[in-house]
């Protein structure tokens, strides 16, 4: 085996891109471990583990890049390097070159050019969001920050800063947005229509968006919040905003709000600003066990998939019929030794299977805050991972940007004898990978190969619409071609485990 | 509804997913800001926001566009610069001191003692450096700059510029030519002969000339003209040494020497392509001394390297106070026969240039310059264009039709480098690290960011307490 390390100064390259790149080079034959990181504190931790630190290594400071590659032969090394380099290098120039396309250093850059910008966008690492953001909102943008990590006490100063001056900081860690017809970061291509969301969870938005599309509904505005907005300490700052202009925006007919449960005095805030809002509202909060009934003017869903069906059946616009609406009913049953896998990239979508298949026994879930993190599948029980958690991608990109991520736990839940149902989903759309499907093909038949002599049944949901880039129609008949049982909505595919898991042997 | 211009900071992809949905969007690609550090973006938020800085600064500003060197005198150093004594010697860059200096640089005095006659021998010169008898200082110090080197000793002839503006006057060495010379640390015999011919023939002439001036000699016209001609004034001077050369011949006919000394005289500037650097240096340094001591302004007034040592002095700061950080290499061509471990590091006062926005700032101005420094014509233009960015204004006296007559960019602001992370871009010679041998390459360089670190950081810790 050989490796080899280099540093490059002064090159700062944004992290998603360099993650994307090391996750192709590890592909290539030979290549063991690839690490193409900036010299942050936790890259260098990462490169100290894998051995490949230097001293060299040691001494770099954050805008420095490093490039570490260990690989079967010095052959290999050399030749991966070579190709990271190509990459890197081909990459600046064809953003620089382009006479037309000026590219930027900085926002004061933007602002010296005359510019004056809307709206935004921040991926950059999360400790400098801030004060970057601030400027943003002072400059009278609104703010969408896909980047975690920031810390509580700064989320409240610049949503404190938005509210006051009726701007938008959206997350952190925002995954999904919508502002008139355009899709941010990670969103479908879905109708226009009258029905507006906001929503504090970015594949909850997909979700609810995706299936309105699917009833023939249509949508304004689909505002993210990060998270954490309907938290005690930032009392819905921004869910409130959302709903301010959703409330005078014309177009907007209905309102949906989603979110896992909030902090009940938040929850009882959102409620009452709701009530004195004159446009009917749809309210999904997952997992919120309390029934209440829908009044005439506030409505209650307790599934993404409800919740686009309350909001179609409210929208004006709408002039088809809906089919009735069927929750999933279950009936309270011992898992025996049989069991589902759930491998999730959407965290909503994996939050609305934990709540929706809770009935089905017990199921370990990293979703499950006071749980031990998992890294293997023991067979034991039921497992829904959210594979987009920190915990899995671990400097890698999220698995909706790289979903080869999954591949290796799909192969190992095929192996376990236990496994009954895989239940997969593959949110397609904006941002996410542009063959999403077909990069777990491959896994997918090995593990049809590894389970042929028992009972297993893959059931996928494929989050998009006929509009996307990737293309529902193709995904969904690729998977149906191997094997995978592929359903309508996430509720739908947990429907199909319970079914299956009925069933049993 | 009108369409939203969106601003990517960061990763591609959502820039990419915008242009796919044929959006207006912008890209910045991003990078932590002073490379992250919390100290130094403190210091940013601070000075970018102070009222105070920012009077300071259009106030310098104004005072370095209004400069207007002329060539009004020559004369010995001891004679000329106030508080010279026969003992100094002044020398290129920040302090340092004699064992700690370059090899072009201990040279460059063994050739002033010998020059001055005291010392017979090398060997006694080194003795006589080192044994506390003699003043070192910087040429900065004494409102001096010098090439290479810099070394200026008491007998040594110098241009005298005045600032007309201000009153202020700056001070530069005769430029030797190419080759073996004093500048590059050369002392032999062929060295020595020339500096005391340079005092006995040239400096009778050229000061009778210069003087035959009722009002000097304007170097702000001859250096925008050059301009306009292919020079940065820094690295090239053809024409302006043409121009100044066009200028005073008539002159020189004029004054009451031998027809063959004045025929010496007039072909030793002929053949000297760089013989009006000695005069844009100290024009540039006039220009910058008169806008220091401005307090609160965060104005580059000085940048200048020793050959081990690059040093930044800021307008707000003390007049001695140094921001000093280890000089880099000059990365550009080699003439044949060199390779990169004969280089010295950076050297020279001729920074002065780039601090009052021409030289490397110019190089939009200069295609004929880019191959010699390594780049192309757009790489000139570019280096041009971005220098904007981290200065206070365009100079309308120094227009640059190759760029559409835009003025140079003018006024390094600490707060600007610091912010942007862009370093101003220098072109100069490179000098073998070897006492004597000569220039042997030329290229472009940039200062340390840590000088620039240490302006800002200081600039914010004196500005805060008042």
């Amino acid at each position: 085996m050989h490796h080899a390390t280099n540093v490059f100064k002064n090159r700062y390259i944004d992290s998603v891109s360099l993650m994307s790149l090391a996750a192709k080079v590890k592909k290539q034959e030979g290549v063991f471990e690839v690490v193409i990181a900036m010299a942050t504190d936790m890259n260098k931790a990462i490169i100290s583990q894998v051995g490949l630190s230097n001293s060299e290594v040691e001494q770099t400071s954050v805008n420095d890049l490093i490039i570490a590659v260990i690989a079967i032969s010095e052959e290999r090394v050399n030749e991966a390097f070579e190709h990271i380099e190509k990459q890197l290098s081909g990459g600046s120039k064809s953003t620089s070159s382009s006479a037309t396309e000026k590219v930027y250093t900085s926002i004061d850059d933007v602002l010296e050019d005359g510019l004056k910008p809307d709206v935004a966008i921040f991926s950059i690492p999360g400790q400098y969001v801030a004060r970057e953001a601030m400027q943003a909102l002072k400059e009278g943008m609104d703010v969408m920050i896909f980047s975690d990590n920031m810390s509580i006490e700064e989320e409240v100063k610049l949503k404190q800063y938005a509210f006051e001056h009726q701007r938008l900081v959206m997350g952190p860690d925002c995954g999904t947005a919508v502002l008139a017809g355009v899709s941010l970061c990670f969103a479908n291509e879905v109708r226009r229509g009258d029905i507006g969301i906001v929503a504090a969870s970015g594949t909850g938005s997909q979700e609810v968006m995706v299936q309105i599309d699917r009833l023939g509904g249509g949508i304004t505005d689909a505002i993210g919040t990060g998270g954490r907005d309907l938290s005690l300490a930032v009392q819905g700052l921004m869910m409130r905003e959302g709903l301010r202009r959703l409330s005078e925006s014309d177009e907007t007919k209905v309102i949906v709000c989603v979110s896992k449960p909030p902090a009940k005095e938040v929850r009882e805030m959102m409620i009452q600003t709701l009530k004195g809002i004159a446009k009917p509202s749809v309210i999904c909060f997952l997992g919120n066990k309390e029934i209440t009934e829908d009044d005439g003017h506030l409505h209650y869903a307790s599934s993404l998939s409800e919740a686009a069906y309350k909001a179609v059946r409210l929208s004006p616009s709408f002039k088809g019929t809906l089919p009735a609406f069927e929750p999933l009913r279950l009936e309270t049953q011992s898992s025996g030794n049989q069991h589902f896998v759930g491998l999730y990239c959407g965290g909503t979508l994996c939050y609305e299977a934990l709540d929706q298949l809770s009935p089905l026994g017990v199921i370990k879930s990293n979703l499950k805050h006071d749980e031990q993190s998992i890294h293997d599948i023991s067979g034991q029980h039921h497992i829904l991972l959210d594979l987009g958690e920190d915990e899995f991608t671990n400097g890698r990109p999220h698995p909706m940007i790289e979903p080869a991520l999954r591949n290796n736990w799909i192969i190992k839940a095929a192996q376990t004898p236990s496994t009954r149902v895989l239940l997969l989903d593959f949110v397609l759309g904006y941002g996410a990978h542009p063959q999403a499907v077909e990069e777990s093909l491959d896994a997918l038949k090995e593990a049809f190969k590894l389970a042929a002599h028992r009972r297993f049944d893959v059931v996928a949901y494929v989050c998009a619409t006929d509009k996307d880039k990737q293309g529902l129609h193709t995904s969904v008949s690729a998977l149906e071609s191997i094997g995978v049982h592929t359903a309508i909505s996430n509720l739908e595919a947990c429907k199909k485990v319970a079914y299956l898991m009925k069933e049993g042997t | 509804m009108s369409q939203l211009h969106f601003l990517n900071i960061g990763t591609s992809i959502f820039y990419e997913e915008l242009k796919l949905q044929n959006q207006k969007v912008s890209q910045v690609n991003w990078a932590p800001l002073a490379g992250g550090d919390q100290s130094l973006i403190e210091a940013l938020d601070f000075l970018s926001q102070d009222e105070r800085v920012k009077a300071a600064n259009e106030k310098a500003i104004n005072i370095v566009l209004s400069g207007h060197p002329y060539l009004v005198d020559m004369g010995l150093a001891k004679d000329m610069i106030e508080g010279f004594h026969e003992n100094l010697i002044l020398y290129a860059g920040p302090p340092i001191r004699w064992d700690q200096m370059c090899g072009p640089m201990q040279g460059a005095v063994i050739g002033a003692l010998l020059y001055e006659k005291k010392a017979n021998n090398a060997e006694e010169a080194k003795a006589l450096a080192a044994s506390g008898q003699i003043e070192f200082a910087p040429a900065h110090h004494y409102n001096a700059v010098g090439p290479m080197a810099g070394v200026i000793s008491a007998s040594m002839p110098v241009h005298v510029v005045l600032n007309k503006t201000f009153g202020n006057k700056a001070y530069c060495t005769v430029n030797e030519g190419l080759g073996k010379v004093l500048r590059f640390g050369a002392y032999d015999e062929s060295v020595i002969t020339r500096l005391t011919w340079i005092e006995e023939e040239l400096l009778p002439v050229m000061k009778a000339t210069v003087l035959s001036y009722e009002e000097g000699i304007d170097l702000k016209s001859l250096i925008a003209q050059a301009l306009q001609m292919g020079d940065e004034c820094h690295n090239r001077n053809k024409a302006a040494t043409s121009l100044f050369f066009r200028e005073v011949v008539p002159a020189i006919l004029k004054t009451p020497f031998e027809k063959d000394h004045l025929e010496r005289v007039i072909r030793f500037i002929q053949n000297n392509d760089h013989y009006f650097l000695n005069l844009s240096m100290p024009a540039a340094k006039s220009i910058m001394e008169a806008a220091h001591g401005i307090p609160y302004s965060t104005l580059v007034t000085t940048m200048a390297r020793n050959g081990v040592d690059f040093g930044l002095r800021v307008s707000g700061m003390g007049k001695q106070t140094w921001f000093v950080s280890p000089a880099n290499f000059v990365e550009g061509l080699l003439f044949a026969g060199y390779s990169d471990d004969d280089a010295n590091p950076d050297l020279g006062d001729s920074t002065i240039t780039e601090t009052c926005g021409i030289g490397g700032f110019a190089m939009g101005a200069s295609p004929a310059i880019t191959q010699f420094v390594g780049g192309n014509v757009e790489d000139a233009m570019a280096y041009t264009y971005s220098m904007f960015k981290i200065t206070m204004k365009e100079n309308a006296s120094f227009a640059l039709p190759a760029l559409n007559f835009v003025g140079t960019p003018t006024g390094i602001d600490v707060i600007k480098v610091v912010k942007r992370g862009i370093l101003p871009i220098i072109n100069t010679g490179i000098a073998h690290k070897e006492a004597g041998i000569g220039q042997i390459g030329a290229g472009v360089v940039t200062p340390p960011m840590q000088c620039f670190n240490q302006a800002l950081k200081a600039c914010y810790k004196q500005f805060k307490e008042k």
